[in-house]
């Protein structure tokens, strides 16, 4: 059904939905291919459509009409525990705080979606201690949420994103809370990672060094992609 | 699951003063299940000990029909078979034999009904109290067959004192003619019980015997057992082994039915406690539950898209609330043991105090037992994860998308 290139294909995806009986037309009808290993934005004002958008191309919300494909496999139709499943396996997640559960320590936040694969214990040690090194953080562990900084809890989200090598990466405002130099250090290290892995990188943004990194940007107004521009 | 176990370990711990809280309201109320359910066990064992120990005996055997007709003529049937067995009833600590009437007592004042029993002195010591009750004169002896044991209200009644004279009159068995014996007060009891303290009047068995017409026979033998829970526990087996030769064999529960009616209430007020309790636990955790359950929207909108399945979501609350159980059932435990162990020493005083016919004769203490400390808490505990259940289904079903966009 999509171009084996494609990790994330829409047809004619729609969202409403109803705010205090008003009804809310967030997506209208977007048509989007996102080609492995791409590094892209997807930006635009307060109520854009963004943040519902990647809800729906991940599988966390569906889509009043239209369908989605992720990695080759229609997700619109799935069910509850399909859905989950597939994104544990298909999909990381960085939000734009509060990204880690507080009462676990950094280890076994970044090695909890290796416990729901049933990754045994010896090789999740393993890629945690590759993937806290590759995001800097070797020997933080032990430490819990609260013991590290807001920057080096967005590296932990990131760290937690990669280890199971999803097919696809999506950031909501990854940079929201951090200051320039963290996010500038932060982008830079998604960047390189995405060079070196080939893992495919969906941002929703309006943080314009974000969209400087990017290397596609779409850009959505009132639920309608306007403009989708790929740089060279 | 063990990983589960830590995080819902480390998540009751994360608003300790919540957590202490919501322990502290589960744990008093199985506290307070703990320690109402020790007073009843003690009010239930005062109130039988009272009843049987008393007077009445943990079991008696009468000749079929005696009860209801109180026909003197209608004496136990072959006595001596029925006291030879009860001798070799290893389950039977002691017995007494006694005659049963109804009379008058006449005193230069006053004159009363009465009911007079004739008693073995020796033998009725370890079955009654009337011994450890007198408060003037003397117990009776087997030889002194022209005395007789008065109650402190009758005795006020009929304006008498120890030594003075009275008339007791009974019919005859058989002949139904009148028999009249000359006595004197020879003790005034006071055993805190109404019945026996305004109307019975206690003379020898010899005594009874020969006024009643009835020479080496009785009516009533009231049996002791070793075990006090004997009564309950074999009460039936009993009756089918006595109940022979046309004679009845009763426990305390046929011959008091209402002492076993107050007993039977006594469960329902355990059960209402229990129901009080449990309705505060449900209120307790709901409110707990779902205060935790808003505060942390994000965080299981985040568990959901990682990747936790909706049931693995629902197990994890309960799993905390069954931790949280854990947590509470302790404080509990250590709670009602200690109430009702700093009240043990003082115990609740309501001697005098009648009720199903039954009056206290000391003070109730509280008796902890197992089930207090196993049943209990493995009801509250259980209960527990079965009301998170609801909070745990909310959280599970909750939209995904809605989750993340709730960041408090």
């Amino acid at each position: 059904m999509t171009d084996r290139k494609d990790i994330v294909l829409t047809k004619g995806v729609k969202k409403d939905y109803r705010r205090d009986s008003v009804v809310v037309h967030a997506v209208q009808g977007i048509d989007l291919a996102i080609a492995k290993g791409e590094f892209t934005a997807i930006v635009g004002p307060s109520g854009s459509g963004k943040t519902t958008f990647l809800n729906l191309i991940s599988g966390l919300d569906s889509p009043t009409e239209g369908d989605v494909w992720l990695n080759g496999e229609h997700i619109s139709g799935m069910s509850g525990n399909q859905l989950s499943d597939f994104r544990r396996d298909n999909i990381g997640f960085i939000f734009q705080a509060y990204n880690l559960i507080p009462v676990l320590n950094v280890e076994e936040n970044v090695e909890y979606v290796m416990m729901l694969q049933g990754v045994p214990a010896e090789e999740r040690h393993r890629r945690v201690s590759r993937i806290l090194s590759d995001v800097g953080l070797e020997g933080f562990n032990d430490r819990f949420p609260k013991a590290i900084s807001g920057g080096q809890q967005q590296r932990v989200a990131i760290a937690r994103a990669m280890v199971t090598r999803p097919a696809l990466v999506l950031a909501d405002e990854p940079t929201a809370n951090l200051d320039s130099k963290t996010s500038e250090s932060l982008l830079d290290m998604m960047r390189q990672l995405n060079r070196d892995t080939g893992m495919t990188f969906v941002f929703s943004t309006h943080d314009q060094r974000v969209i400087d990194k990017a290397r596609r940007v779409i850009v959505l107004e009132d639920g309608v992609n306007v403009r989708d521009e790929i740089k060279e | 699951m063990r990983f589960y176990l830590k995080l819902a370990w480390r998540n009751i711990f994360r608003n300790r003063r919540r957590t202490f809280l919501t322990g502290l309201i589960i744990g008093i109320g199985l506290a307070a299940m703990i320690f109402v359910d020790a007073y009843i066990v003690g009010m239930k064992d005062s109130m039988i000990s009272s009843a049987t120990s008393s007077f009445l005996g943990q079991a008696q055997i009468h000749r079929q029909g005696f009860l209801d007709s109180q026909n003197v003529g209608l004496t136990i049937s072959q006595p001596e078979r029925v006291t030879e067995q009860l001798h070799g009833d290893p389950d039977v600590r002691a017995f007494t034999e006694r005659t049963l009437s109804f009379g008058t007592i006449s005193a230069p004042a006053d004159i009363a009904s009465v009911v007079i029993y004739g008693i073995a002195p020796e033998t009725e010591k370890p079955l009654s109290k009337i011994d450890e009750s007198m408060i003037d004169g003397s117990y009776l002896s087997a030889d002194q067959n022209s005395s007789a044991l008065i109650g402190q209200r009758l005795a006020e009644r009929l304006g008498v004192a120890v030594g003075d004279r009275i008339v007791l009159t009974v019919s005859r068995a058989g002949s139904g003619e009148l028999s009249q014996t000359l006595f004197r007060v020879g003790g005034i009891f006071n055993m805190h019980i109404n019945e026996l303290d305004s109307l019975t009047v206690f003379v020898t068995l010899k005594s009874a015997q020969s006024m009643l017409g009835i020479d080496g026979r009785v009516h009533e033998i009231a049996i002791r057992f070793r075990r006090s829970q004997y009564a309950v526990e074999q009460g039936t087996q009993f009756s089918q082994e006595y109940s022979s030769y046309g004679n009845v064999a009763e426990t305390w529960q046929q011959l008091v039915p209402q002492l076993k009616y107050v007993l039977d209430m006594t469960n329902i007020s355990i059960a209402v406690t229990v129901i009080l309790v449990f309705a505060m636990i449900v209120f307790g955790i709901i409110n707990t539950m779902f205060m935790a359950l808003y505060e942390r929207t994000f965080e299981f909108g985040v568990l959901r898209a990682v990747g936790t399945r909706p049931g693995r979501l629902r197990n994890l609350i309960v799993i905390e609330a069954g931790a949280l159980a854990v947590y509470a059932v302790a404080l509990g435990m250590i709670l009602g043991a200690g109430i009702a162990l700093l009240s043990s020493s003082t115990g609740l005083d309501l001697t005098g105090v009648e009720l199903a016919g039954t009056t206290f004769t000391s003070r109730i203490y509280p008796v902890l037992n197992l089930r207090q400390f196993t049943l209990y808490p493995l009801l509250v505990f259980a209960f527990t994860c079965a009301v998170s259940l609801y909070p745990a289904g909310h959280a599970s079903r909750m939209s995904v998308a809605r989750a993340l966009q709730r960041a408090l």
